[in-house]
């Protein structure tokens, strides 16, 4: 599978341009996004998940530009969404909930209702599958989002921050369900975390003002890091002298 | 098919105010019509149920503002790129108030038949597709104002704005037909049996639906601003064509049933009674009243023609069949009256016929040929008195009917066989002018 984003130009209403003819391609999966706030992460995975339409410009996936409505509503049929905020609806128990988002995502709701309680076991949540969504811990319903995107059974898996807002056990406990799910969909992530990229990720883009810095294999990735870097602190390293060497206007 | 909904009740606001809607539904409808008794016809029956709509809506319209509330999150905010069509969402979150509203309709209907037995024939369903698109503008109405406001202000705005479209405070004295694009008056439509509930009058609300329904798609396709724009546009141009297709109608959305509709007894006159009349006891009744003033017109000289038809849309006066008011509940000596006021307004010649009492050759004339038609002395009077009422002036409706027979000064046969055959003359010599 190849991810391209092809001359997308896109901005918020009465806001400076987040992309100007952004080029980006990802031939690798998992893959993640790295950058500092206000790099333009979560505005290039709501574009890859059709959430938001470019002003110009195409996502292509797998050859297939998203240009028209009909594409559009494939793309998002194929694929499953985690946002940064995942909220609770009001009177619905998890199982319910997960069930309503596939069934939002054009799915037949008995197969949503049946496909939910498989969603909710493979991110370990099925004790709690008749418990109102309002009461889960903050963990728990980031979890409970990944559920939801995993409900249509998605090609492409697209997780805005997964770990924001964890505890350290929690992060370990997502970790170790994204790379379950990594055999069975292609992943785009969002991230500040950098401790698990050589574990889990095969690309990496780093972003920056809605500029691309980089985008290549997490080997090639690793080249800015020092050789002699402690393994646990490589990423993070390698993260810093991209950036840097950006700065000062040096080609990645 | 599941059973199971995609809103379960426990998240459901529109279910919850269900019930309060059927309620109020049913209370409003019984407490207005309880006392009222419409001719045994089906379409007046399922009409009524208008009735109980004015106060059932606004109610339903708060439930939908609360359900769009609660929807949003899942269908505006940025939770899951969703592919389902906004009508569906719409639809899932909001039948059970449709639901309520159609077996509170429902259930006014069983009862009416129980309490006044309807007579043969079919009613008018369309009215049931009006009162859709009625329960549509507020129930959607609703859902987009909870769409785009807080909880504490759509929820009372929601039931205050379908309250004031019943209600029709924007339309004060403004051409009364216009109050028939939110559909709220035909509950008086058609109690008459000769009555039926006007298209354009059914299908003014239904537009205002549509109206709603493409400003609920608009508004969760586009973005913020096109979205308000497009929305309140489809709204404006829903209504405007509602008030052009509305305009013309009466103020109870009724109008006059078609020839069509009638059915005649083969007999000599032939008379004709809508299907709900015939095969009655009534409807028999009201055709053998006809057929025996007809006998004796003839034998009194009274002219008649071949057909009567109970009136309808197609009545006219150059017709050759005679537009009578025939209703079901009608006395003898009201289907006489009604017979001769019939007779003498339908010559299109204005009577020259010179009577020497005060209250004028337009009482005097209808009370004579009542009276040739085998009408009692003083039984057709009211009726006569009330038809011709305005003519003479208001003090007719002050005399009894001894009085008013006194004043009319045709007591003997040879007096009103006078009049009677001036009145012949007079329609003959017109006739003859005409032609000539």
């Amino acid at each position: 599978m190849t991810l391209r984003f092809r001359r997308i130009s896109f901005a918020y209403k009465h806001s400076r341009p987040v992309f100007e003819e952004l080029n980006l391609t990802i031939d690798a999966f998992p893959a993640v996004i790295l950058g500092p706030n206000g790099a333009g992460k979560s505005t290039l995975l709501s574009l890859l998940c059709g959430q938001l339409e470019p002003e110009s410009g195409a996502v292509v996936v797998d050859g297939v530009s998203e240009h028209t409505k009909r594409a559009v509503r494939t793309l998002r049929r194929r694929t499953g969404w985690l946002p940064q905020e995942v909220k609770a609806l009001p009177g619905f128990t998890t199982r319910q909930q997960v069930a309503y988002a596939g069934w939002l995502k054009g799915m037949g709701y008995k197969n949503a209702w049946a496909n939910a309680l498989d969603a909710l076991r493979r991110v370990d949540l099925e004790a709690s599958i008749n418990r109102p969504s309002g009461s889960l811990s903050g963990g728990q319903r980031r979890r409970l989002g990944v559920a939801q995107a995993l409900v249509v059974n998605p090609q492409y898996l697209v997780l805005d921050e997964p770990y924001a807002g964890l505890d350290p056990e929690q992060r370990s406990v997502m970790r170790g369900t994204l790379q379950d799910l990594s055999d069975s969909c292609q992943i785009v992530t969002s991230t500040h975390q950098t401790d698990d990229l050589e574990d889990i990720y095969r690309w990496v883009v780093i972003l920056e003002s809605g500029h691309v810095h980089f985008s290549g294999s997490t080997q090639d990735f690793y080249v800015y890091a020092l050789p002699e870097t402690p393994s646990s602190l490589k990423a993070e390293l390698a993260y810093r002298n991209v950036l840097k060497e950006r700065r000062a206007g040096t080609p990645a | 098919m599941s059973l199971r909904p995609v809103i379960s009740p426990r998240a459901s606001p529109a279910l919850w105010f269900a019930p309060l809607v059927f309620l109020l539904i049913l209370y409003a409808w019984w407490s207005i019509l309880s006392g009222t008794f419409p001719d045994p016809y089906l379409t007046a029956y399922v009409a009524h149920a208008d009735d109980g709509l004015g106060y059932g809506l606004p109610i339903a319209a708060g439930g939908a503002a609360w359900a769009a509330r609660r929807a949003r999150r899942s269908v505006v905010g940025r939770w899951a790129a969703v592919i389902r069509s906004p009508l569906r969402i719409f639809w899932a979150h909001t039948w059970p108030l449709f639901a309520s509203v159609g077996l509170a309709v429902l259930v006014t209907v069983v009862i009416e038949i129980a309490r006044l037995a309807p007579g043969p024939g079919v009613p008018n369903l369309w009215l049931l597709v009006t009162y859709l698109g009625m329960a549509t503008v507020a129930i959607g109405g609703g859902w987009l104002i909870g769409l785009i406001m807080p909880l504490p202000i759509s929820l009372p705005l929601a039931i205050f704005a379908a309250f004031e479209w019943v209600t029709y405070p924007l339309l004060d004295g403004a051409n009364v037909s216009w109050r028939n694009i939110a559909g709220y008056d035909l509950f008086t439509c058609c109690d008459a049996v000769n009555l039926q509930p006007d298209p354009r009058a059914l299908i003014a609300p239904l537009i205002v639906a549509l109206g709603i329904l493409g400003a609920i798609w608009l508004a969760a396709r586009l973005t913020w601003l096109l979205a308000a724009a497009t929305s309140v546009g489809a709204l404006g141009a829903a209504v405007v064509l509602s008030l052009i297709v509305a305009t013309g109608t009466n103020a109870y959305g009724g109008e006059l049933r078609p020839a069509a509709a009638l059915n005649c007894i083969d007999s000599a006159p032939t008379v004709c009674l809508f299907p709900e009349q015939l095969d009655t006891e009534d409807g028999a009744r009201i055709a053998k009243t006809v057929h025996t003033a007809a006998a004796i017109g003839i034998t009194h000289g009274v002219p008649l023609p071949d057909e009567i038809d109970a009136r309808n849309a197609n009545s006219r006066s150059d017709s050759a069949a005679l537009p009578v008011d025939l209703l079901s509940g009608m006395s003898s000596e009201q289907v006489i009256a009604s017979l001769a006021t019939s007779l003498y307004e339908s010559n299109r010649c204005r009577s020259s016929v010179e009577v020497r009492s005060t209250l004028g050759r337009d009482v005097v004339v209808p009370y004579v040929l009542a009276q040739e038609l085998g009408g009692s002395k003083y039984g057709v009077v009211p009726s006569i008195s009330f038809q011709q009422g305005e003519t003479p002036g208001a003090a007719i409706t002050n005399l009894t009917p001894k009085q008013i027979v006194e004043k009319l000064g045709v007591s003997s046969a040879a007096q009103r066989q006078a009049i009677l055959n001036q009145w012949k003359q007079s329609q003959a010599n017109c006739m003859k002018g005409k032609r000539n």
